[in-house]
């Protein structure tokens, strides 16, 4: 099944939930893992990009080219990571959680295997910063250009601290 | 399996939340009150995630929602003409190493970082690159393996040499000499010279700045205790082969990873990409290991003359790319030069260097900038096309031209172009309108043609024929179920591919694309031909009209590995000589390499080595090895 993708973006832009979702579906999956392997905590990447898509929708309008669709909200993504990663270093209260209870007292509905946790705590041992940059590239195959575009910086730099996050995660993960 | 290949299938296996799944976020934004769809954002206004689990589970319980996963079309982006400006012809030579300081921390403040090379860095688990293997004129095969130099006849295998690398970059022949390429990490201070006496050094020991050698892990500790910094290095060992065993002669070493290397007219050729320490800092202008790239030679260690530096106009890395000639013969008369900040990709020719950088200016680009390496460096050109050159074997040259494949993926679309550019670097042809809508992970070059890879390397999505003007699609080519091409000779293009029934090799018409012989065979089941995608496996001679496939198969005895030959004759098509199964029943060997020298075939693996005729695939002999 195929979209007509400016269609949709003018449908969401005037307010139609199904038209947007329509889009979202096309970027949720990465949204949430660049958001998890960022965060290391399923809560709080959920927040994320919940939030991430609350304000997508609101400033759709925003948007003039409708096929950036994909990095535009990739850049929302990012600001609201790094915010997130700010509160970490500013509490100080930074745990990995796998299991939860919601306000109600239910378990979290999603549960990672055991290769994502392996995964997850490979990442966790980069810094914030490279967490973000590797995920993007991992996860959506951005290039340093883009990824300098979605979260600010200079390409070369970008290049640069992806090859050694890759390379430092490699040798977590490998021992090689 | 590829690391990165690894990481992204883990990294998919992680499953979203439900309450992030289309059809949820679809009611819990039809549930968002009013007021934050108009103009201003609603800052105050942040739902939890409770509270939008609360909203889910009300909304679902009033409606109903047909969930489906919708495909997303890719959409060619525009082709657009791209401005002049953009394109970089000015040099400049510094005269002395304050110059050069006062450019290179130019560049380092404004977060010009070290560069990777077109070979890029490849994470693979035994991914095979082949093996060097080169023959003298008295018929005698060299090849290096596992840190030695193996000589092979009829009579049998030798260890003519012991070298420092376990992994050469290449090995060559010229008259009595064996040159052998590889590379080392050196461990030096600032203040001494080294003394090079690399042939005796195994790869994961350290030269320190007094020329003692220390051996395995300590001697990481010794620099880091010493405050001395690892840097990479290229070298070319000389051997006189003339005496039937290897006698070493001599060395050369220059800073930086293996690029590209070739011999013409008694010099060796050698080009590395050089990552120095970052010292740009004001006082180290004395430091020039920190800023300067060097080279070893008679057990010397000098630094690239200042005034033998080129800096481009727009350059934005600290990276060096150094190119140097030296006698092949006595390994003496070193003339070296560098060219500063040259780019994240680079491409070598026996004559060009070709670097690439990628900018944007409303869109992605890549610059592209030529240099006459005949003797010494010197610019030739530049020239720009859209998009983003790909990671790796994105630049070729054929016939004088320079095909370029790149990856558009700005304003949220993807597609692929790939320019061809004349000996001036102006765009002469273009594939982008065949290539549209493709996602283009990998190109494969081979004489006129290119394979378009999008998901794998074994089922190229189109092939192109890149010679005609426009370039067309090769049906033919395609049909055939070719994955692998290689030029075969003049006007003849051989394919590899695999179907259904088994491996099939094909043969074209390499002006028209016409498919003018082809024979099938290796039918068995579970057939693994690594050739198919790696093309150094295969053996392919011109002269004698000969073609070798190593393939492997499984059945309920165990793995076998058989070697096939072909040869071609253009009036009746391809003709099987015979195979033979090089290895018993043992997965854990490998191939390694395969020529012919004479009438004989020597196929070499890790346990032994092979001879047969080459006129029926008959065993002459059978050595083992260790």
């Amino acid at each position: 099944m195929s979209i007509d993708f400016a269609a949709c973006v003018k449908k969401a832009q005037h307010g139609d939930a199904d038209a947007f979702a329509e889009l979202y579906s096309l970027v949720y999956k990465d949204l949430y893992r660049i958001a998890l392997l960022s965060l290391n905590n399923q809560h709080d990447a959920s927040d994320v990009v919940s939030d991430t898509v609350l304000e997508a929708y609101t400033s759709l309008k925003d948007l003039r080219n409708e096929n950036a669709f994909r990095s535009w909200i990739m850049k929302i993504l990012s600001a609201k990571i790094k915010r997130k990663q700010k509160e970490y270093a500013q509490v100080r209260n930074y745990q990995t959680e796998l299991d939860d209870t919601d306000g109600n007292g239910q378990q979290g509905q999603s549960e990672i295997n055991y290769e994502g946790i392996e995964v997850m705590d490979g990442f966790r041992q980069l810094g914030e910063e490279d967490r973000l940059i590797l995920s993007l590239d991992v996860v959506s195959g951005y290039k340093s250009e883009e990824i300098a575009e979605i979260v600010g910086g200079n390409a070369n730099t970008i290049r640069s601290k992806a090859a050694r996050a890759r390379e430092k995660l490699k040798r977590i993960l490998t021992g090689k | 399996m590829d690391f990165d290949r690894m990481l992204k299938e883990r990294i998919e296996e992680i499953d979203v939340p439900k309450e992030l799944e289309p059809d949820n976020i679809a009611l819990m934004l039809k549930a968002v009150p009013s007021k934050m769809q108009q103009e201003q954002r609603a800052v105050s206004v942040r739902p939890s995630r409770q509270i939008i689990m609360r909203t889910l589970t009300a909304a679902a319980a009033c409606i109903a929602l047909a969930a489906g996963f919708v495909a997303y079309m890719d959409q060619a982006a525009p082709h657009t003409q791209l401005e002049s400006e953009i394109l970089y012809k000015d040099v400049e030579q510094p005269q002395t190493y304050d110059d050069l300081f006062n450019i290179y921390t130019q560049i380092s403040l404004a977060g010009g970082g070290q560069s990777q090379t077109a070979s890029g860095i490849e994470y693979g688990d035994g991914a095979f690159a082949g093996t060097d293997i080169v023959k003298a004129e008295d018929g005698t095969v060299y090849y290096a393996d596992g840190g030695s130099i193996y000589s092979l006849t009829a009579d049998g295998v030798t260890v003519c040499a012991d070298i420092g690398s376990a992994d050469p970059a290449k090995i060559y022949i010229n008259g009595n000499r064996l040159i052998v390429i590889s590379r080392k990490t050196i461990y030096s201070s600032f203040e001494s010279a080294v003394t090079l006496q690399t042939s005796e050094v195994p790869d994961e020991d350290a030269i320190t700045a007094d020329g003692n050698i220390i051996s395995g892990t300590s001697a990481k500790d010794h620099s880091q205790d010493q405050g001395d910094i690892g840097r990479i290095c290229t070298v070319a060992d000389i051997y006189d082969i003339s005496g039937g065993n290897a006698a070493a002669l001599g060395s050369y070493m220059q800073s930086g990873d293996y690029i590209s290397s070739r011999i013409a007219e008694g010099q060796l050729y050698l080009v590395t990409d050089c990552v120095v320490p970052h010292s740009a800092e004001p006082g180290k202008e004395t430091d020039l290991d920190g800023y300067v790239p060097c080279y070893f030679i008679g057990g010397e260690k000098k630094y690239v003359a200042a005034e033998d530096i080129i800096v481009p106009a727009n350059a934005s890395s600290t990276g060096y790319t150094v190119v140097s000639s030296v006698d092949a013969d006595r390994c003496s008369g070193a003339s070296v030069k560098a060219l500063l900040g040259s780019s994240s990709m680079i491409y070598c020719t026996d004559s060009t260097l070709y670097t690439a950088s990628v900018g944007e200016k409303d869109q992605a680009y890549t610059t592209i900038t030529s240099f006459d390496i005949t003797n010494g460096i010197e610019y030739k050109a530049s020239g720009s096309v859209e998009g983003t050159l790909l990671k790796y074997g994105g630049m070729d040259e054929y016939d004088g031209c320079l095909r370029v494949a790149t990856r558009n993926i700005s304003d949220g679309t993807k597609g692929t172009d790939i320019f061809v550019l004349d000996s001036a670097l102006s765009v002469v042809n273009s594939a982008g309108k065949l290539l549209a809508g493709e996602n283009t992970r990998n190109v494969s070059f081979d004489g006129r043609y290119a394979s378009i890879y999008v998901t794998d390397r074994t089922n190229p999505e189109l092939i192109v024929d890149l010679a005609s003007n426009p370039p067309v699609i090769s049906e033919d080519m395609m049909n055939s179920g070719a994955s692998m091409l290689h030029e075969f000779s003049d006007g003849l293009t051989l394919g590899l591919g695999q179907d259904d029934d088994g491996l099939v090799l094909a043969m074209f018409d390499s002006a028209t694309g016409a498919q003018l012989s082809e024979i099938s065979f290796a039918h068995e089941d579970n057939i693994v031909c690594d050739a198919l995608t790696h093309e150094k496996m295969l053996l392919v001679d011109s002269e004698r009209k000969l073609i070798g496939v190593p393939l492997s198969y499984s059945d309920g005895f165990g793995v076998h590995s058989i070697y096939y030959l072909f040869s071609y004759d253009g009036g009746n098509g391809f003709a099987a000589r015979g195979n033979v199964e090089y290895i018993d029943l043992d997965d854990s060997r490998i191939f390694k390499a395969a020529t012919v020298s004479g009438d004989t075939l020597y196929i070499i693996s890790d346990a032994r080595i092979v001879l047969t005729r080459t006129s029926d695939m008959k065993v002459i002999k059978s050595f083992e090895i260790n």
